[in-house]
């Protein structure tokens, strides 16, 4: 048998081994959405009727889950270190306010408004109007035009356009 | 018979005709490279006009957005990491390797000429042999295509790049996703936990640009970010180095290249035409199919995921060949076999050309000269995409900083232009999220949307078999092509057995 | 940072030169702004294209755009929840057959009632139609209830979705006939048409468009059509009527409006709409698409939909889920 490392349930930051987390979120959630397709109205037709494939998904994630649980945990280097939760929330967050924007005040002023605000989060030094603000205008006038002529979307009508 | 070869040259190589299908093409490409648009879109939106433009200009410019779509896609997946349609997902896994590892000429040429190889064969094929083949396709009933998601299910978990049980679990979760909504028989709502809008379930091009897209500009943001916080100097010196290093003596394309990934092209043209063929079964199956059986016919399947250029060519090659072959049942019977093959018979409706079985006999001027102008636009895409590759990858290498946010707000608005839902774009944002989990804990987001696309065809057509069986299971054994399915996927099992063995005995 | 205060000011005032945009003055129907046609079904399907027609030529009539906007998420519902949800003003119209609207509101729970909605014009119906392969034993009708009769659910129907506009008329049938086959749902008349053409089942249920081509050819026998008159396509199929089974149930694919419109618009609205569908470029765009425009205004229209309704109540009181 070949050697096996030491399983390790504290990681290099000092947190959960992320496949013991993942494998328990994955059962967790199998657990969950199984409780569901216990209760409630199932439709029977067609053979093996409606529950079936759920079922059977969620039994297979879990044991699957299960199986990432016990695994050896390998390095615990971590993926993708710059994706802090923080990150991941402005981006996300930016994100949502861009379509409410868009929603309420119109297409060309939510994107212009959106791409400023990322724009200027991320500019080093000095220079607005060039690295911020111009390209910012000439991408919403893109996108602007694009959508408007090309795709024609329906907008619930909006404060500006 | 001359006059009739004369009205169709004339009628093919008109300059209205080559001009509307080269603006086709080139709407196709663009609309393929940006996430969040698709060729389905472009074409949906561009149909009213096939009543203002003669039919062969009409037909021909919407053929040329299909095409130039198929290979569109992989611009962005090989420049940015971010596939531009569903189908170039499976291209990213090489693709995107192959440019950060100087390569990015390469990789594009490799997507092009597979693309364009894949394209003309499939082609070629719907020319020749659509009556055939379509009979051919319609052996494939309910028990056969239950065995034929089964062997893809399997295969798609097992030949995973990592760890396999992660792979599988990412396909049951899509399997799971994939049941959300309307049963796929009686019609029973499931899981929707209330919310109506999940009533149609979880739409997949959002589901898919979020998993793929969203989380890989998600990645490149975190990467800005950092590079922003920090003014080590190093750092950015160390970021200049990269962009100097890029050595184009190194990426050079040639013929050798193109030969050694010929095999891995035959692969994906052969898989795509064959589930292109079958109506129902998509692109994105047919990319991940050709890259997992090319991986597995490969002499180096250890490079699988590192960038090597057969990695590239397979899928690429596999979702081209589906524009063709997704035709081959609508010209031969009328039934469309995808959604852009269903939007292209409503095109020939609106001309007054039914598709079906008399389709060719009834209309054939207009018809041979739609063939001619297919096989043509192949060429117009090679040559057009050629040029348009410098001017692409140029823009691959925009900051990331405005890259990020204008790729993000088109992937968004177009998810709402496609189908008027601001339901879809939550879905894509959570998607995102998901996306960015099953990236950072290192699962393979593949399995995950094959999971989501075969899980509902699989059921419909168990339960359908059921039915058709009345209820016996065995009834799921009485055909020779669904065996021959279960044979593969039982030998598959004994192979990776084996092959797993092996490699635990060679390390000792 | 004073730079950072310059940039919200230019923000801000370019915000308000863009704030000079569209605003619907209160001008008469239909000046104020363009008309929308929402379709609760993907584009290039059968309903879009009806509309299509409809909408382009009506353009020109009324003096104003109209786009044709496919809202197919939710089953469609999204659609409708949408017209539901703009001002009740005429601009935003509602073009269905009964299956989103109808059938959904009987069998699960919608935010309106049938009552909600006022029929304005039909453009076309699509008839619900029987066939078999031509090889079959099956040679008619009679055949077919013979079979079914002698061994109960020996026969497989492939009908698409469940509660389609082709599966209902199939249970109407059998209810009428007091027969029992084995339904086997699929996603649509392009399944339906390709297991029956594959030999997987014995009948299929489906549109005349779809199967069209394979009759011209000879592959598929079409058994009967559940419509009131013999459909211009299959001049030499029978109606179920004819046979002696009362089975008529095609689906119209109808122009609503939200109930709360003024009626002078809804006035307007049915006359243009019905001369649109008049027009020479109506019938001939009709005709290349191969639909038959069937141009019934607001009163045979509103009669048409209690019938479906009704004949509706009947079929799915006795399906259960």
């Amino acid at each position: 048998m070949d050697m096996e490392k030491i399983p390790e349930t504290r990681g290099k930051t000092g947190r959960l081994n992320p496949n013991k987390f993942s494998g328990m979120l994955l059962m967790a959630a199998a657990v969950f959405f199984y409780s569901f397709t216990l209760t409630g109205k199932w439709s029977s037709g067609a053979g093996i009727g409606a529950k079936l494939f759920p079922q059977l998904s969620l039994v297979t994630t879990f044991l699957s889950g299960a199986a990432i649980f016990f695994s050896r945990g390998e390095n615990n280097r971590e993926k993708y270190g710059d994706l802090t939760p923080l990150r991941i929330f402005l981006f996300m967050g930016s994100a949502v306010l861009f379509v409410l924007a868009v929603l309420k005040l119109g297409l060309a002023a939510g994107t212009f408004l959106y791409l400023t605000a990322i724009f200027s989060h991320f500019r080093k030094e000095g220079g607005l109007l060039k690295k911020v603000i111009l390209p910012a205008v000439g991408i919403t006038f893109f996108i602007w035009a694009l959508f408007t002529y090309f795709a024609q979307i329906v907008m619930p009508p909006a404060l500006l356009f | 018979m001359d006059g009739l070869i004369m009205q169709i040259l004339e009628g093919a190589f008109a300059l209205p005709v080559i001009l509307y299908t080269t603006v086709g093409i080139f709407l196709g490409i663009t609309v393929g490279a940006i996430p969040g648009l698709s060729g389905d879109m472009a074409i949906a939106l561009l149909l009213p006009l096939t009543y203002k433009v003669s039919p062969a200009a009409a037909l021909g410019m919407l053929m040329g957005i299909y095409k130039g779509s198929m290979f569109g896609g992989s611009i962005s997946a090989i420049s940015f990491g971010v596939p531009g349609t569903p189908a170039a997902a499976a291209t990213v896994e090489d693709g995107y390797p192959a440019k950060l590892g100087g390569h990015p000429k390469q990789a594009m040429l490799t997507a092009l000429y597979s693309s364009v190889t894949g394209d003309l064969i499939s082609t070629l094929l719907l020319v020749f042999v659509a009556v055939p083949m379509a009979k051919a396709a319609l052996h494939f009933g309910p028990v056969e295509f239950f065995a034929l998601y089964v062997f893809a299910l399997m295969m798609i978990s097992l030949l995973v790049v990592g760890e396999m049980k992660k792979g599988i679990a990412a396909a049951a979760i899509g399997l799971f996703i994939g049941t959300i909504g309307m049963d796929p028989m009686m019609g029973s709502i499931r899981l929707t936990f209330g919310i109506s809008s999940l009533r149609g379930g979880i739409p997949l091009i959002p589901l898919l640009v979020g998993v793929f897209a969203v989380s890989e500009l998600m990645i490149q943001f975190g990467k800005e970010c950092s590079a922003r916080s920090e003014k080590r100097v190093a750092e950015d010196a160390a970021k200049a180095a990269e962009l100097t290093d890029y050595d184009p003596t190194k990426d050079r394309m040639s013929l050798k290249i193109y030969w050694s990934t010929f095999k891995a092209t035959l692969i994906g043209s052969g898989m795509g035409t064959f589930i292109g063929a079958l109506p129902g079964a998509g692109s994105s199956l047919a990319a991940y199919m050709s890259y997992g059986l090319a991986r597995k016919m490969s002499r180096r399947p250890e490079e699988f995921g590192k960038g090597t250029l057969e990695g590239v060519a397979a899928p690429e090659a596999g979702n081209s060949a589906t524009a063709g072959a997704s035709l081959i049942p609508l010209f031969a019977f009328g039934i469309p076999g995808s959604a852009t093959a269903a939007l292209f018979g409503a095109a020939l409706i609106m001309q007054g050309i039914n598709p079906g079985p008399m389709m060719i006999e009834e209309n054939k001027v207009i018809i041979y000269t739609l063939f001619v102008i297919i096989i043509y636009a192949t060429f117009i895409n090679l040559f057009l995409s050629y040029g348009l590759i410098p001017l692409y990858a140029k823009l691959a290498r925009i900051k990331a900083c405005y890259l990020v946010p204008t790729v993000f707000a088109l992937a968004l608005l177009g998810t709402f232009a496609s189908r008027n839902s601001l339901f879809d774009v939550w879905v894509l944002l959570a998607a995102g999220v998901l996306g960015i989990y099953l990236r950072k804990n290192e699962f393979p987001l593949g399995p995950l949307v094959l999971g989501f696309i075969v899980g509902p065809g699989a059921e419909k057509a168990l339960r359908q078999a059921l039915l058709m069986g009345r209820g016996e299971w065995t009834f799921l054994l009485k055909s020779p092509i669904a065996l021959s399915f279960y044979a593969l996927c039982i030998l598959s099992l004994l192979l990776i057995h084996f092959s797993v063995k092996k490699k635990l005995v060679e390390e000792d | 940072m004073m730079t950072q205060k310059k940039a919200l000011l230019v923000a801000a005032v370019l915000l308000m030169a863009f704030s000079f945009g569209t605003i619907a003055e209160g001008a008469e129907f239909p000046k104020a702004k363009q008309i929308r046609m929402v379709v609760p079904y993907g584009a290039g399907g059968g309903v879009d294209i009806s509309t299509r027609i409809l909408a382009t030529h009506a353009q020109d009539i009324l003096g104003q755009r109209i786009d044709v906007v496919c809202m197919p998420a939710a089953g469609g519902q999204e659609g409708i929840n949408f017209v539901l949800q703009q001002p009740r003003d005429g601009y935003t119209l509602l073009v269905t057959d009964y299956g989103p609207l109808v059938t959904t509101a009987l069998t699960e729970e919608v935010n309106y009632d049938l009552t909600d909605w006022v029929p304005l014009v039909q453009i076309t119906e699509v008839v619900p139609t029987f066939f078999v392969l031509s090889e079959s034993p099956l040679k008619d009708v009679a055949d077919w209830v013979k079979t079914a009769k002698d061994k109960p659910e020996s026969l497989t129907v492939a009908h698409g979705r469940h509660l389609s506009v082709p599966h209902l008329p199939l249970i109407l049938f059998e209810k009428t006939a007091g027969l029992k086959n084995t339904h086997v749902p699929t996603t649509g008349g392009s399944e339906a048409l390709a297991f029956v053409l594959g030999k997987k089942v014995d009948v299929g249920a489906s549109v005349p468009s779809t199967i069209a081509s394979t009759v011209k050819a000879g592959t598929v026998r079409p058994l009967a059509v559940c419509s009131l008159e013999r459909v211009a396509t299959l001049p030499e199929t029978p109606t179920m009527k004819e046979l002696g089974y009362d089975v008529v149930l095609p689906a119209w694919y109808t122009v609503f409006a939200p109930k709360g419109v003024p009626e002078e618009t809804l006035r307007v609205l049915e006359e243009k709409f019905i001369e649109a569908l008049n027009s020479d470029g109506a019938k001939e765009m009709a005709a290349k698409s191969n639909v038959l425009l069937t141009p019934y205004g607001r009163d045979k229209t509103a009669g048409l939909y209690e019938g479906t309704i009704s004949s509706l109540k009947t079929i799915l009181s006795d399906v259960t889920k």
